[in-house]
């Protein structure tokens, strides 16, 4: 097990992605992308559907022609290479086995295709296959398995001759919450030790946060942010990454005030204090803050204040949704001691640390 | 053109159909099994039945044929045509399968089209259209004696490899539909994991596609097997006497010599290899689907 798990460990190849463009005639899928993946990492595309990440990745795999820009991969520019030659890893949202080959014959196809054979081919597949979890399987037809363990086939599959880079699009997207969350793990923990670079699509942002080095965060077509999940969370760049990723309350508004800058609600007299160094120039803005942010205070202390008009129990926490001025509700995930005592209706104020407030243009 | 496709799919694969109640079942079904009863089964046993019973239970009938070596003849021409016919659908029927399932928009409903239409037209207008080609004075012979390759006409109609040529080009849709419908209910993704996982186009096609396409190729070579040894006009009027085939020699039998016994010991033993080749067939597809190709 040990001599073989020493074999199976690769170098991941470094991406390098240079003004990509990819347009179906006049809609642009992909605009402009610039991304930079370091050997070994582990980065997510995430966005909504048609944001262009599955576009992207099917870039680096070979099966789209870039309109414009460049792929590399390992340091060697692959954008007109096919597929079958640029020695990717791929896993697929609907698993992809094929059915008229067992489990083995599924993860010894791309040895077969680089006429790997014999004794060594047997040895890489068990390998693969203990690799997974899946010792013993070989035989089984795949219609056999159960979904996760056709994705661990699947991936034992993309493995097994050890490719330098591995694609992903969506490979949980049809399993159940406990199996995803487990798979997750499972697949972060077989990355690191085959230390291939791994570029993986998905919409699920608690999978990117969770299994990710970096995140892109994509939206029509263009990169919004891409950083480690950490820095992605705590200072989204955008409002469309601030709400994308996590709850977040949106507060519509204007910032005034220079020096000392202010936040003025919207269709409400209440004004909130901004961090200095952080503010925006004046105008219509948008502050953002996310509900575990925010602590419930004194109303006639607070700078916001409003109308509690819902309470959801959530073990741990309540989730207070209290009315600000006419328009905004926000929604406070407070510690469920600290709900004790509030009631419908009651007044209720809402504090947080300016410096954890994001305000974007409007 | 789907609803052709669907059916022979159906009939082929198996689809759930969706769940009626017992009575209602029998009550949709009834009209018709009445009428194949009546119109279908009951004529067909009452006419085999005469090849032992007529005048009174005997073997003398296919002792008969088993005594003739022109029926013989017959048969093995029979079932060689349909060799040669399967064999030639296939090569040529495959190509126009797949190119149907992987191209889109107008290129597909043009292909289908072709594909189609000839079904619409009467076998037996599709039979003469081979004279046009093949006759005495038809664009084959016109061109070869125009341009001085032969001074006199050739015999092209009334031989077998017109036979061949005319049974394939009917029965080309029978083989291409299945194969077709196979091609396409094999999921795009199956094509591109191969080509990521290393294989060439050449190698997607001889891993995957191909073998996933071959029940839609036995269901088609099962069909124009089938429904070719059962050819009548397109043989008779294309063949001649010289290349008689069995369908032919059972109306022969029945009409001109009026030895209708004779007629159903022939119509027996057709009946029976026809059978038989459906159960060998089925077997080996199940055995197939159990233990897979691992090709």
């Amino acid at each position: 097990m040990n001599a073989i798990s020493t074999d199976m460990v690769a170098t991941g190849a470094p991406v390098a992605i240079r003004g990509l463009e990819k347009r179906y005639g006049a809609v642009v899928a992909v605009h402009q992308v610039d991304l930079e993946v370091k050997a070994g990492e582990f980065v997510a595309l995430l966005g909504p559907s048609g944001s262009g990440k599955t576009t992207i990745l099917m870039t680096i795999a070979g099966f789209e022609t870039p309109t414009a820009g460049s792929i590399g991969i390992g340091g060697r520019d692959v954008t007109v290479l096919p597929p079958n030659r640029r020695n990717i890893g791929m896993v697929f949202q609907r698993y992809a086995l094929f059915p008229h080959m067992t489990v083995a014959e599924n993860i010894g196809f791309p040895l077969r295709m680089r006429k790997i054979g014999g004794a060594e081919a047997r040895t890489r597949v068990e390998a693969a296959l203990a690799m997974v979890r899946l010792e013993g399987y070989g035989d089984r037809r795949t219609s056999q398995l159960s979904g996760g363990q056709q994705q661990r086939v699947a991936l034992a599959r993309a493995l097994v001759y050890n490719p330098p880079l591995l694609l992903m699009d969506e490979p949980l997207g049809a399993l159940d919450k406990n199996l995803r969350e487990e798979m997750q793990l499972e697949i972060k923990r077989l990355q690191q030790r085959v230390g291939a670079t791994v570029v993986y699509v998905t919409h699920d942002q608690s999978e990117a946060l969770t299994m990710a080095d970096r995140i892109a965060v994509m939206d029509g077509g263009r990169i919004q942010q891409y950083g480690p999940p950490r820095e992605i969370y705590d200072s989204p760049s955008n409002a469309f990454v601030a709400g994308f990723i996590g709850e977040t309350n949106f507060i519509d508004g204007h910032v005034a005030g220079g020096a000392k800058p202010v936040f003025a609600v919207d269709g409400s007299e209440q004004k909130v204090a901004l961090e200095a160094s952080g503010a925006p120039r004046e105008g219509p803005s948008r502050l953002a803050i996310r509900p575990e942010l925010i602590r419930l205070g004194d109303p006639a202390g607070s700078e916001l204040s409003g109308t509690v008009e819902e309470m959801i129990y959530g073990g741990g926490t309540v989730a207070c949704h209290v009315r600000v001025g006419n328009g905004a509700v926000v929604m406070a995930r407070v510690p469920a001691a600290d709900a004790i005592g509030v009631r419908l209706g009651d007044r209720a104020g809402l504090v947080w640390q300016a410096d954890r407030a994001k305000v974007f243009p409007r | 053109m789907s609803a052709r496709a669907d059916s022979v799919r159906r009939y082929f694969f198996a689809v759930t159909a969706q769940q009626y109640s017992r009575a209602l079942t029998w009550t949709l079904i009834a009209p018709l099994l009445v009428l194949l009863l009546a119109a279908f089964v009951w004529p067909i046993v009452k006419f085999l039945s005469l090849s032992v019973l007529d005048p009174s239970p005997t073997l003398a009938h296919f002792a008969e044929i088993f005594d003739r070596t022109f029926y013989w003849t017959i048969l093995l021409r029979t079932f060689r045509t349909g060799l040669i016919v399967t064999v030639m659908a296939l090569l040529l029927g495959y190509p126009v399968a797949y190119l149907m399932a992987n191209v889109r928009g107008l290129w597909a409903a043009a292909i289908a089209a072709i594909v189609i239409l000839p079904l619409w037209i009467s076998i037996l207008v599709r039979t003469f259209v081979w004279f046009i080609f093949l006759g005495r004075t038809g664009l084959i012979n016109k061109a070869a004696m125009g341009l001085g390759i032969v001074d006199q006409p050739m015999r092209l109609i009334n031989t077998e490899v017109a036979v061949w040529l005319a049974m394939t080009q009917i029965l080309l849709p029978v083989m291409i539909l299945p194969i077709y419908a196979s091609l396409r209910a094999i999921p795009p993704e199956l094509g591109k994991a191969a080509e990521g996982l290393g294989a060439s186009k050449a190698g997607v096609f001889r891993h995957v596609i191909l073998p996933l396409s071959l029940p839609g190729v036995a269901a088609g070579a099962v069909l124009v097997f089938i429904m070719s040894l059962g050819f009548f006009i397109t043989p008779m009027l294309i063949g001649g006497p010289r290349s008689m085939m069995i369908a032919t020699l059972i109306t022969e039998q029945a009409t001109k010599f009026l030895d209708w016994p004779e007629a159903a010991a022939l119509s027996t033993i057709l009946m029976v290899i026809t059978l038989a080749i459906v159960i060998v067939f089925n077997r080996a597809l199940r055995l197939d689907r159990v233990m897979g190709s691992g090709a």
